[in-house]
């Protein structure tokens, strides 16, 4: 690898991130107009539910947590297979991947918070070990697990491989959390929209702000990995050229030792980083 | 609107978490950029 520390820049430092693009930024202004919608829609047009009165307010952004914190990990999964099986082991799916699995983790810790709210108030407790709550609770802590494991050292390539393993085994989790409420007698109310008989029971404007609101969420979770994975891209060219520096100084310390052992005198190879 | 502060909380804190995430995405993205080579970032 190539690259080396540049000097910290003595202009002014722009306010604008620098993983920005014009694209990514039209998709983040689109995403807080969106944002913006979705709390006039669902805070003030749509009507009180009959069952659950006005509560039904928090289905708005809990059901869209849930189903991007699902998304985010199986596009962890997708992002690990494809490292896995490219013929390339491109370092670039790994971290979408890791970049994926921090965002889910973001959006399946929301989705417990703001269960846990709306648990307080229809079943009077903030936490119940119901199939479903545990399931979930159980995938949130699977996802932290993964993000330890990437955090474990290595060379980038060994990070990648394990860290995909455990994406792959983990992901196998969301069917079951999924069909919980299916499966076992749960007191989570069961799917509201992706019903196994195809049935719909939900208000137009209720089901418009709901689908609005998963749009919504997936589009901020584009966003957010977008970017996420520009910051893991540019933390890993960082840690490769301190590396590079570290063995160039070693090089020049070993001195008349450089070469004489088949490496380059600091006893790194500098194939697999 | 019955339990107002138990949904105003739910939305103040989903949306509160995203933008705190966010911006310390782009702090760590402007903390690291000095020390990365313009190669090292394909999308510049």
């Amino acid at each position: 690898m190539n690259t080396s520390l540049r000097p910290a820049s003595t202009a002014p430092a722009s306010t604008a991130p620098p993983t920005r693009t014009p694209a990514s930024f039209k998709l983040g202004v689109a995403v807080i107009l969106g944002m913006v919608l979705l709390a006039l829609l669902g805070l003030f047009f749509t009507d009180e539910d009959i069952v659950q009165g006005s509560t039904v307010r928090i289905m708005y952004v809990h059901v869209p947590t849930a189903w991007v914190a699902y998304l985010a990990f199986v596009v962890t999964a997708l992002g690990s297979a494809a490292y896995l099986w490219g013929k390339q082991h491109s370092l670039t799916f790994d971290r979408v991947a890791g970049a994926s699995a921090e965002v889910g983790v973001l959006f399946m810790g929301l989705t417990l918070v703001t269960g846990s709210l709306w648990g307080r108030i229809t079943w009077g407790t903030y936490w119940q070990w119901d199939p479903r709550l545990t399931t979930t609770a159980f995938l949130f802590v699977t996802y932290i697990g993964y993000l330890a494991v990437r955090g474990l050292g290595g060379t980038h390539q060994q990070r990648a491989k394990r860290s995909a393993v455990v994406a792959l085994l983990a992901v196998l989790e969301i069917p079951l959390v999924h069909f919980s409420v299916v499966l076992w007698r749960s007191l989570h109310q069961e799917a509201s929209v992706l019903r196994p008989d195809g049935d719909v029971t939900m208000d137009g404007l209720m089901l418009f702000t709901l689908l609005f609101g998963v749009a919504v969420f997936t589009a901020a979770f584009v966003w957010l990995v977008l970017h996420r994975q520009r910051v893991l891209t540019m933390a890993d060219a960082v840690e490769t050229s301190g590396l590079d520096a570290a063995v160039a100084m070693r090089r020049s310390e070993a001195g008349g030792t450089d070469g004489k052992d088949g490496t380059d005198g600091s006893g790194i190879d500098g194939s697999d980083r | 609107m019955d339990h107002v502060e138990f949904i105003v909380l739910c939305w103040v804190l989903t949306f509160g978490a995203l933008a705190v995430y966010a911006r310390r995405t782009a702090r760590q993205a402007r903390r690291l950029d000095p020390l990365v080579d313009p190669k090292d970032k394909p999308w510049t």
